[in-house]
C-alpha cells in the first residue's frame, strides 16, 4: 500500500534525471576512478589506462539539482585529487555537461503520459521462520553448555548453523523484479517505456543518451558503475529505492488496434469503454480483440489517475524471462 | 552467571535482534530496511570477543569455543540476506571473513592476557586499531567536518580498517554493491596483527592459567 501510495505521489517527488551525461578526458596512467558528487551520488569507472592512453569518455552522473555550472570531484584510489595532476600519475578532466536530449524528447510526450503512476517496487519480505528462531535459543544454551569442549562446539556450530541454514533458507529463489510498462496514448506518435526495478538498474551505454533515470525517494544516493573500456553497460544502484528508467519509443512499433494485436501477445487483457471495465482475456498477436469473459480486474495501480472518457486498453504480456513483467497500459484505444 | 557469561549473553542477544524482531514485530523490518542481517548479526561478536581483559584470567567464555556460538545467528542471517536477493559470493564471503576476524580477535584476547606486558600491548592496540580510529574518523568528520572538511584520507583509510568499521559498512551496504565483493584484506590484517601481538612474549606457565571456575 506505501508503495502504491508512493506510486500516485511520484511526480510530487521525482522530477530529476539522475543520468546526467557528462564529457570526461583521462589520461594514463589511471586506475579505478570515481566522480564524486557528494551526497547524490557517484559514478565509478573500474580499469586501468596505462601511461600514454588518453581517452575522452560520455559518463552518466546522478546530479540531484540543475547541473550547470556544478563539478564533480574527481578521484582514484590512493589520489587526493586529479585536478591537479602529476606528471606520473595521469590525469582526469572534466570538460562539461552535454545536452540532456533524453528529458527533451521527453518533453514531445504528452503530460498526461508522463504524469502516469508508476509501477510499484518495492524490497522483498523475508522474515525467518519461526522454527529458525527456535533453534537459535536451542544452539546458545548447548554451546554454553559445551564450551569448555572444543570439539563439541565446533560439531555443534556445524550442525546448528547447517540446521538454521536449512531452515531459514529461502524455497523460492528471488528472481530480480523488472515491471515494464509500455505507456502510450492515440494522438500521440511517441509512447513511454518505463522499467522499474528495486535497488539497481543495467543501461547499455548505446541506451544512455535517451534514457531518463529517476529514483524514488527522491533525494537517494544513487551509484553508477561501469568500465574504462567504452560500450560497455552502466549499473545505477541506490539502496533503499525504486528505480525507473524512462525511454519514449516510436508507438506504431508497440500499437495494438481492436481489428488486431500488432504488439506482443498478451496473457491477460482488459479494457475500459463506457466507464466500465471488462476482461478480455488472453489476446493473441495478429488477431482480433477477444469479446468480454469473466476474469479479475486490473491491478489498481495500472487503472490509477487515468483519464476519464476515453477508451483504455490495460495488458500484461507473456514472460519472456524469470521475474520480467511487461504490461502495456493505451489511452484512446 | 558470571561476568563473561553475561557478555557473552548480550551479545547473542544483539546479534539475534536483527533476526528476531521483523518477525515479532512488523515496524522493525521498515527501521532495519535494507541492512544485511548477517553483518548486523556479525557485529557484536566482533565487538565482545576481542574485548581485552586483564592479565592472568583465561576466560573460557571469550575463547574460541566461544566465538562459534556466533555461528548459527550468522547463518540465519545469511539466509535471510540471500532471500532478498544477495549473491552468494558475496554473502558468502562476508560471512567467512566475520568468523575468521570473530575467531582471531576472540583468540588474540584470550592469548594475550597470559602475560602482563602482552596483554597491555594488546589492549592498547585493539583500543587504538579497532575501535579508536574510526571513533576519531567520526568524531572529525561530524565535529569537525564543517570548519576543516574531511578527515584525512590516511586516517579514513585506517579507520576503515577497523573490523567493526568494516562490518558496520558492509551491514549499510550490503546489497549495493559498493566494494561488496572485495576481500577485506586491511580488516583481516589488523586481526592478525592484534593475533601476533598477542603472542609476542613467551608463554610462562603460572599456577593460575589453569580453567576459571565454571559461571
Amino acid at each position: 500500500m506505501i508503495a502504491r501510495l508512493g506510486s500516485l505521489a511520484f511526480l510530487l517527488l521525482v522530477s530529476e534525471n539522475r543520468a546526467r551525461l557528462a564529457e570526461i578526458e583521462i589520461a594514463g596512467p589511471v586506475r579505478d576512478l570515481a566522480l564524486w558528487l557528494g551526497a547524490a551520488g557517484e559514478t565509478r569507472l573500474a580499469g586501468e589506462l596505462l601511461s600514454g592512453e588518453r581517452v575522452r569518455l560520455v559518463v552518466p552522473l546522478p546530479v540531484r539539482e540543475p547541473a550547470g555550472s556544478l563539478r564533480p570531484e574527481l578521484r582514484w584510489e590512493g589520489s587526493d585529487s586529479l585536478d591537479s595532476p602529476g606528471e606520473s600519475r595521469g590525469s582526469a578532466r572534466f570538460l562539461g555537461w552535454s545536452p540532456d536530449l533524453a528529458a527533451a524528447e521527453l518533453e514531445r510526450l504528452p503530460p498526461g503520459v508522463r504524469a502516469r503512476s508508476r509501477p510499484p517496487v518495492e524490497p522483498p519480505e523475508i522474515r525467518a521462520p519461526w522454527a529458525a528462531l527456535a533453534v537459535l535459543p536451542a544452539c546458545f544454551v548447548l554451546g554454553i553448555a559445551l564450551r569448555r569442549r572444543r570439539v563439541a562446539s565446533l560439531a555443534l556450530a556445524i550442525a546448528g548453523s547447517g540446521l538454521v541454514l536449512g531452515l531459514a533458507w529461502p524455497r523460492v529463489a528471488r528472481a530480480p523484479r523488472n515491471v515494464t510498462v509500455l505507456e502510450s496514448d492515440a494522438e500521440s506518435p511517441l509512447g513511454l517505456e518505463v522499467r522499474a526495478t528495486w535497488e539497481q538498474i543495467e543501461v547499455g551505454a548505446a541506451d544512455l543518451e535517451r534514457a531518463v533515470l529517476e529514483v524514488l525517494p527522491a533525494e537517494a544516493r544513487i551509484l553508477w558503475t561501469g568500465s574504462l573500456p567504452r560500450d560497455a553497460a552502466w549499473r545505477a544502484s541506490s539502496s533503499g529505492s525504486a528505480l525507473f528508467l524512462l525511454r519514449p519509443f516510436e508507438r506504431s512499433e508497440h500499437a495494438c488496434i481492436r481489428e488486431e494485436n500488432r504488439s506482443r501477445p498478451l496473457a491477460e487483457t482488459w479494457v475500459r469503454e463506457d466507464g466500465e471495465w471488462t476482461a478480455r482475456g488472453p489476446w493473441s498477436v495478429g488477431v482480433p480483440l477477444p469479446p468480454p469473459e469473466e476474469g479479475p480486474p486490473p491491478p489498481g495501480w495500472l487503472v490509477a489517475g487515468l483519464p476519464q472518457g476515453v477508451p483504455v486498453l490495460l495488458g500484461r504480456a507473456r514472460a519472456e524471462a524469470p521475474g520480467e513483467v511487461v504490461w502495456i497500459r493505451a489511452t484512446g484505444f | 552467571m558470571s561476568r563473561g557469561a553475561t557478555g557473552l549473553t548480550v551479545a547473542w542477544i544483539l546479534s539475534c535482534l536483527p533476526i528476531a524482531l521483523p518477525a515479532l514485530w512488523e515496524p522493525c523490518a521498515l527501521s532495519l530496511g535494507d541492512a544485511s542481517r548477517l553483518a548486523l548479526a556479525a557485529l557484536p561478536w566482533i565487538a565482545w570477543l576481542g574485548l581485552p581483559f586483564p592479565a592472568g584470567e583465561n576466560r573460557v567464555e571469550r575463547g574460541w569455543s566461544s566465538a562459534l556460538l556466533a555461528a548459527p545467528p550468522m547463518a540465519a542471517g545469511f539466509a535471510i540476506d540471500r532471500g532478498r536477493g544477495d549473491l552468494l559470493p558475496s554473502l558468502a564471503l562476508v560471512a567467512a571473513a566475520s568468523l575468521a576476524m570473530i575467531l582471531l580477535l576472540a583468540g588474540a584476547a584470550q592469548r594475550a592476557a597470559r602475560e602482563r606486558r602482552t596483554a597491555v600491548v594488546h589492549a592498547l592496540a585493539w583500543i587504538a586499531l579497532v575501535p579508536g580510529l574510526p571513533l576519531l574518523r567520526s568524531a572529525l568528520e561530524l565535529g569537525g567536518a564543517s570548519a576543516y572538511g574531511s578527515a584525512p584520507r590516511w586516517l579514513a583509510w585506517l579507520a576503515g580498517a577497523s573490523p567493526l568499521a568494516w562490518v558496520w559498512n558492509r551491514a549499510r551496504t550490503h546489497a549495493v554493491a559498493e566494494g561488496g565483493s572485495a576481500v577485506p584484506w586491511a580488516a583481516l590484517s589488523v586481526c592478525l596483527a592484534l593475533w601476533a601481538l598477542s603472542g609476542l612474549a613467551p608463554r610462562r606457565p603460572t599456577a593460575h592459567l589453569g580453567e576459571e571456575s565454571a559461571p
